[in-house]
């Protein structure tokens, strides 16, 4: 799973942003940053029209940053 | 300071009239009377586009009001669009820009169906965040596993606000949902997104409520029971989930509260009406508030203290979850039901003797927020 990575401090960010939140630089680069680390989750049986009737939504540590997910 | 003078409302829930008829239904009463006076209208409105297929809102409802040259805009902040209007209405009067400003809170979302409402929400997230399939009631129930990992909390208790609620919104009879629920019934209705079930999360809605906020020099000639404004803040947070530092904490709210709280001067309300889009919800956002320590919310809960009667009751409107969450009307009910309690109009569901109350409107998941003192007395 891909995160941003901020050129000048080394931020990560999983949502893209135009400036780093952390230093204000506007250089990133997007990089792999492996799989996350879940540590939250819960059961949807009601779901966005679009996608599945039901999975799990999975918050999970990336990197220096956390990721959201979904596993069917 | 301002001053709210006058409110009107509509019944929240699925209501066969349209968008217009909704707002006309909580604003004659006010403009009935008052009419001449208004200078500004803002309407509080947040998926009128994707809803109704309808842009231009404000203008759309002033003329149905028959105000056509008076100058009104539409405010859209997600779920917390009450509250930014009320921020506006009073930023207006305060500033002299405005000397009588009509607030109109409204939604139509009943037309579609619950996973297309569910879309719609959730396009408020990040466009990653989002592609991963997230429902607001989801990110509610990831707050509720993680907070009671964190504090020990019981199931049992977070249900209890709804429960609570329900007893709340039986006594208003402009609540979308107005019946008693057991326990029972409460941890026996659907699970909707684990651990939370159907009757803790707000219901979609129809409706409107309107409020007419003047200076505080005008407001004794509107009424001989102004409500004042002491204070109202507004923060917010880190659209982003996957930023922000803790999960089990709402930054924005317990921002907006102590700028509400600080210019009030009043460190704690009588009562107060917060955003119970999901059950947990009322629980972390007291907290946020200093209503009660980090962690024993939901200890307050069974102990009665938020309930009417109790030492500082919660959501006596019966709450988004009960009262019915549509969506641009939510913030202007709140404080609506302010209002109502500290001019003692609140019939069955009345606080006695209170003096000050606090609204807390939210967008999002804590987006921004914004916190209103009300009171009494300049």
């Amino acid at each position: 799973m891909n995160v941003y990575r901020c050129e000048t401090c080394g931020n990560e960010i999983f949502e893209r942003r135009a400036v780093c939140p952390g230093c204000l630089d506007e250089r990133f680069v997007e990089v792999e940053s492996g799989e996350p680390e879940p540590f939250v989750s819960s059961m949807l049986t009601v779901t966005p029209a679009g996608f599945e009737d039901s999975y799990e939504l999975i918050i999970g540590t990336l990197g220096k940053t956390k990721a959201i997910y979904r596993r069917v | 300071m301002a001053a709210i003078v006058s409110a009107g409302f509509s019944r929240f829930g699925k209501r066969k009239e349209g968008i217009m008829d909704l707002a006309a239904e909580s604003a004659l009463p006010v403009t009935r009377k008052y009419r001449n006076g208004i200078d500004f209208v803002l309407v509080s409105n947040c998926y009128s586009g994707e809803f109704n297929d309808m842009s231009g809102l404000n203008n759309l409802v002033t003329t149905y009001l028959s105000m056509d040259s008076v100058p009104s805009i539409r405010i859209d902040n997600t779920s917390g669009s009450g509250g930014a209007a009320l921020f506006s209405a009073v930023s207006l009067v305060e500033s002299g820009m405005a000397r009588a400003v009509m607030l109109i809170g409204i939604e139509k979302m009943s037309g579609k169906p619950t996973r297309e409402v569910t879309k719609i929400i959730s396009s408020l997230l990040g466009e990653k965040e989002k592609a991963a399939g997230p429902s607001l009631p989801s990110l509610a129930g990831i707050l509720t596993k993680l907070y009671m990992s964190e504090y020990g909390a019981t199931r049992e208790s977070i249900a209890q606000v709804a429960v609570k609620n329900h007893i709340n919104g039986a006594l208003n009879p402009n609540a979308h949902i107005q019946k008693v629920l057991t326990l029972e019934q409460v941890m026996q209705s659907a699970v909707i997104t684990d651990p939370l079930r159907q009757f803790e999360i707000s219901p979609i809605s129809d409706g409107s409520t309107s409020l007419l906020v003047v200076s505080d020099g005008d407001a004794e000639s509107y009424t001989e029971k102004p409500v004042y404004v002491k204070g109202i803040g507004m923060s917010s947070e880190c659209a982003h989930l996957t930023d922000r530092k803790t999960l089990t904490d709402i930054p924005s709210v317990r921002r907006a509260g102590e700028i509400a709280k600080r210019q009030s001067g009043v460190e704690r309300p009588d009562f107060a009406e917060l955003h119970d889009m999901a059950t947990i919800l009322e629980i972390v956002q007291s907290e946020s508030l200093g209503f009660f320590r980090r962690g024993e919310g939901w200890k307050a809960v069974l102990e009665g203290a938020t309930q009417i009667g109790g030492e500082l009751p919660i959501n006596t409107s019966g709450g988004l979850n009960s009262k019915g969450h549509p969506i641009g009307a939510t913030g202007v009910a709140q404080a609506a039901e302010v209002f109502l309690q500290l001019r003692n109009e609140a019939g069955q569901r009345q606080v006695k003797n209170a003096v000050n109350g606090m609204a807390m409107n939210m967008a999002g998941f804590g987006n921004s927020a914004t916190a209103v003192m009300m009171g009494i007395g300049k």
